[in-house]
């Protein structure tokens, strides 16, 4: 008979208990020879004999509980740093799990907020290998017209988001809003109703027609206070046109407003939805532009046969001339899977670091209830002996640990409120919905589970031991006799936990190494004092490139009399380390253009002269702008990477190279662009997403910001720098007094350096942080468990060692055996620890920067520090195994 | 002796149900019958009480039970000692005899 089976015993159903009494009366009257009623009598009143059964089974339980948790209340409160030393432990290590969970559940198990939502799919062609780092699956909105007028076999409908326009709302503080232009069946395909007014029609979407606008529940709320007139109102917006360069005014009908909780399909926001008017198809070849598709799939249709049947069906669909190398093919994944990226493998990353914090802290816990069941043998022993069954101590047990938990639980929900904000404010870019993270029910429930999983793993070897104890009737073996059980498992506990601990500290010094190469990464320039001001001119009041590039030439002017300023120059995109988005590929003169081979893009920016001495960028060869060549012959500098792209080994300086000739599509008149000649090579300067990217080649032409070659999808933008000798505060400061003084309603961003550098750290920051913190817990609790397992073994061994110590052995002997008996456990748990660092890290590789999984210096460090800790942990039960007092110790015998 | 009917003390039931299941597994109506028999009805027990008594015995896993066709072919609940109850069984029969000597001892102290 099972001993588990008898305390979960199954109750019998009602109708069980009804059935068996039924069958009592009826074998009573057949044998009293009486009728039905008459017998009823006999048994007495049948409901309440009934509820007295039922009572039996509810109560003993009921009963059972509440004495245990009376019980272990009070032996808590007698014991209490045992209490709150194990339910701050547990606390924290399900506090940091609920807070992650929390935290990432958006990027790696919330569905999407959609009806049916593993039904759709993003579609797309890409370039195979990677053409550029960061593309994604896209369709030139000609293919997508001319070929898609309905839904390719394995969908049931598509639908298109097209590049949107910035805009802002005409005649209000400038904020920056955001515009998209989506296809009519946008909403429909994503299953998704407005909560006002109407959605867009196929009669909305056609080129040419009136135009209308949905816009956001928080628009509606923000700019017009809930008002459900406001369908059907006018309003006017600046918008830039989708790749023109200048803005216009645009009115729109507002008819209609997105639900409350409405997402966007790729996480980003929009305030206002256009139709895209893509049909019919724009003759100018010039507009082309790429679209991000999403499909909902037929039922029963997985995005591998979809991709296959597009495969099938389109199998030459050739949106961009492809290189040698290079071929395309179709993308079919889950939206999930697009809209997370790249974060998942952070996310799991940092998932299962917080796994290896909680699982030690529950083997810590796990072994400081076992030194209590050690240190209360002989109560344990007593309860046994007059009768308390071992069952119920082993229960007892149970219901410690589960109350243990549920105690921790609660606090490690306020754990987790605090731990979230910590991670909201200090979370990287590039986790999705992290911003909106918050613990709801679901995440309540998760957190609930945990504390069960937790609260049961912690009380199943405690349990045992417990078991054991009763079994052996515990007083036979007393308390300091050395013939008790060894604490084999409480060794295997420690050793685990000592395992864990040097993984996670072996995987965070890892990362650390990481980041100080990251920080220390050579940049190729200086941002330390400088101040960068950026600035989307509004179309309204700039409506000419003219009145633009006077914006900023008179900023210019300004900021170069301002106190305190070294140099200024101008650029047409944002400063380094952020990305120069804006990349072409480039002719040079004398060689030949090869048709349709993709050529390498470059980035480029616009600058004026002194942008290198803004930025300490070093020039190699040749020389640094000068204000003559604004004026005369088109100049151009190059970075050495892009010099050894172009010119393949070949000096550039004096060589000429240009933009090619627009368009390259043929049918259409060509403009060709004019030359410049390479007056200087630059240093490389990370210029990429991250810091880690290799350089990327790079070309600056000196330029007038009227003369920009500005392919940014909006009116005139620009980006002033500033060195400055003073603090660089200060003169953001006074720079954004400069600004106000040209244009009070212009907005502008204004950062120094050193908040450039930051956002672009904030992953490794972030990982690092996170990792380096639960190792430095662990490690914490590994030596307080190997405190606590060591103390145990001298108290359980006090009588041999005072045997020893009276037969004359050293006091330095006997601590020497317990630090042995210590190190022996520790060199175990480091060998393993070594191994699943080892498994563990490969997972680290694509955070690590510079450094191997398998590097000597981390992983040497992580030891010593280990060792270290361990040892000042053993230091105490060993001085006092070398202190005992052997006449003491034998008389307590 | 007396024709008056004893009652029970406290406990005791459990250990009379479980003595008569000792010899063969029996339903609760058979049960009580025996009880009602082997005492002379000296004891005073009121049917519906030993179903109370018969789950409770089940509940801490004395006796196990289980649902068979009776003598007449009635459905009934068949209880039957557990290994567990048997050695309850003889804990508790030392413990009554050790009880009733020693009540007995000082009952006859002269």
């Amino acid at each position: 008979m099972g001993m588990t089976r008898r305390w979960f015993r199954r109750r019998p159903s009602d109708d069980e208990m009804r059935e068996e009494l039924e069958a009592h009366v009826a074998m009573r009257a057949e044998h009293d020879r009486v009728d039905e009623a008459a017998a009823r009598r006999r048994l007495g009143n049948m409901l309440r004999t009934r509820e007295s059964m039922r009572r039996v089974w509810i109560a003993e339980w009921w009963d059972a509980l509440r004495q245990d948790a009376h019980f272990t209340w009070r032996s808590w409160w007698r014991q209490p740093g045992f209490a709150l030393g194990a339910i701050l432990v547990l606390a924290l290590g399900l506090g940091a799990s609920t807070a992650l969970f929390a935290a990432l559940d958006r990027v790696l198990f919330r569905p999407l907020p959609y009806p049916d939502p593993d039904r759709l799919v993003s579609v797309g062609r890409i370039t195979v290998p990677l053409v550029f780092e960061t593309q994604t699956e896209s369709l030139i909105d000609m293919f997508y017209l001319q070929e898609w007028g309905s839904p390719p076999p394995p969908f049931q409908s598509v639908t298109a988001i097209a590049v949107g326009p910035r805009c802002q709302i005409a005649d209000e503080q400038p904020q920056g809003l955001s515009c998209r232009r989506v296809e009519h069946s946008f909403l429909r395909v994503l299953g998704v109703r407005v909560a006002l007014g109407r959605d867009f029609a196929p009669e909305d979407d056609v080129r040419g027609a009136a135009e209308v606008a949905l816009i956001s529940h928080a628009l509606w709320v923000r700019r017009f206070g809930e008002d459900t007139g406001v369908v059907g109102r006018t309003l006017s917006l600046e918008t830039g046109d989708a790749i023109g360069l200048l803005g216009s005014i645009l009115h729109v009908r507002i008819i209609g407003v997105l639900p409350p909780d409405f997402e966007m399909p790729l996480a980003d926001t929009a305030d206002i939805l256009f139709p895209a008017h893509l049909r019919p198809l724009d003759a100018n070849p010039r507009s082309r532009m790429g679209l991000t598709v999403l499909a909902r799939l037929r039922p029963e249709v997985t995005p591998e046969r979809a991709k296959q049947m597009l495969e099938s069906g389109w199998p030459k669909t050739r949106q961009l001339p492809v290189g040698p190398g290079v071929r395309e093919e179709w993308l079919v994944r889950p939206l999930h899977d697009r809209r997370v990226g790249d974060a998942t493998r952070v996310a799991w990353l940092l998932v299962g670091a917080v796994a290896a914090f909680l699982l030690i802290a529950c083997v810590n816990v796990t072994n400081l209830m076992l030194a209590r069941v050690g240190e209360r043998r002989r109560e344990f022993g007593v309860r046994a002996a007059i009768g308390a069954g071992r069952m119920r101590l082993a229960r007892l047990a149970v219901v410690e640990s589960l109350l243990l938990a549920l105690a921790a639980g609660g606090i490690g929900l306020l754990v987790a409120f605090a731990l979230l904000d910590t991670f909201v404010t200090m979370a990287p870019p590039g986790l999705p919905g992290i911003a909106d993270a918050s613990i709801d029910l679901r995440v309540f429930v998760v957190a609930a589970l945990l504390v069960i999983v937790a609260g049961t793993a912690v009380g199943v070897w405690p349990a045992i031991a417990v078991f054991r104890v009763g079994a052996l009737h515990g007083l036979r073996s007393t308390a300091t006799s050395s013939r008790g059980a060894r604490p084999r498992v409480r060794f295997a506990l420690v050793t685990t936990q000592i395992a864990l601990t040097l993984a996670l500290l072996g995987g965070s010094a890892l990362l650390l190494r990481s980041l100080w190469n990251v920080v220390n990464v050579p940049l190729g320039f200086d941002g330390e004092r400088v101040v960068t001001l950026t600035a989307g001119l509004s179309p309204l009041r700039y409506p000419t490139i003219e009145h633009g590039s006077a914006f900023f030439e008179q900023l210019l002017a300004r900021a170069q009399a301002m106190p305190g300023t070294v140099s200024v120059a101008l650029s047409n995109v944002p400063p380094p380390p952020l990305l120069s988005s804006v990349r072409l590929p480039i002719d040079v003169e004398g060689r030949p253009v090869e048709p349709n081979v993709l050529r390498p893009l470059i980035r480029f920016r616009s600058v004026t002269p002194h942008y290198f001495e803004t930025f300490r960028i070093q020039v190699v060869r040749g020389r640094t702008f000068q204000e003559t060549d604004l004026a005369g012959e088109p100049a151009v500098a190059l970075n050495e990477t892009a010099e050894r792209m172009l010119f393949a080994g070949e000096r550039a300086l004096g060589r000429r190279i240009r933009f090619p000739a627009l368009p390259s599509i043929p049918g259409l008149p060509v403009v060709e662009r004019p030359w410049y000649t390479v007056v200087g090579v630059t240093a490389d300067v990370r210029n990429g997403q991250a810091l880690t990217d290799v350089p990327n080649p790079e070309i600056y032409f000196a330029t007038r910001p009227g003369r920009w070659v500005n392919v940014l999808p909006a009116g005139p933008a620009g980006n002033l720098s500033l060195r400055t000798a003073a603090r660089p505060d200060d003169a953001a400061a006074f720079l954004r007094q400069i600004a106000a003084d040209l244009d009070p309603k212009q907005l502008v961003t204004i950062q120094t350096g050193d908040e450039l550098f930051t956002t672009v750290t904030a992953q490794p920051r972030f990982i690092t942080l996170l990792l380096t913190a639960f190792a430095a817990l662990a490690l914490l609790l590994a030596a307080a468990g190997l405190y606590s397992v060591a103390a145990y073994l001298v108290t359980q061994r006090r009588r041999d060692m005072a045997v020893r110590v009276a037969l004359g052995a050293a006091p330095r002997d006997v601590a020497g055996h317990v630090v042995c008996e210590a190190g022996r456990w520790i060199i175990g748990g480091a060998v393993v620890g070594c191994a699943l660092g080892w498994m563990g890290t490969r997972a680290l590789q694509s955070q690590l920067y510079q450094v191997e999984p398998l590097d000597p210096w981390s992983w040497t460090g992580a030891l010593l520090a280990l060792a270290v800790v361990l040892v000042m942990a053993v230091c105490r039960p060993a001085y006092r195994a070398a202190h005992i007092d052997p006449v003491a110790a034998l008389r307590a015998e | 002796m007396s024709t008056e009917r004893l009652d029970l003390p406290q406990g005791t039931l459990d250990l009379l149900i479980l003595k008569v299941l000792s010899l063969e597994p029996m339903h609760g109506w058979a049960i009580s019958e025996r009880l009602r028999l082997v005492s002379k009805a000296m004891l005073q027990i009121p049917q519906g009480s030993i179903y109370p008594a018969l789950h409770r015995l089940e509940r801490r896993g004395w006796v196990a039970a289980e649902w068979g066709p009776s003598d007449n072919n009635r459905n009934a609940k068949y209880y039957e000692l557990t290994k567990l109850g048997r050695k309850q069984l003889s804990a508790e029969s030392d413990e009554w005899a050790r009880l009733t000597t020693a009540v007995g001892f000082v009952l006859d102290m002269k």
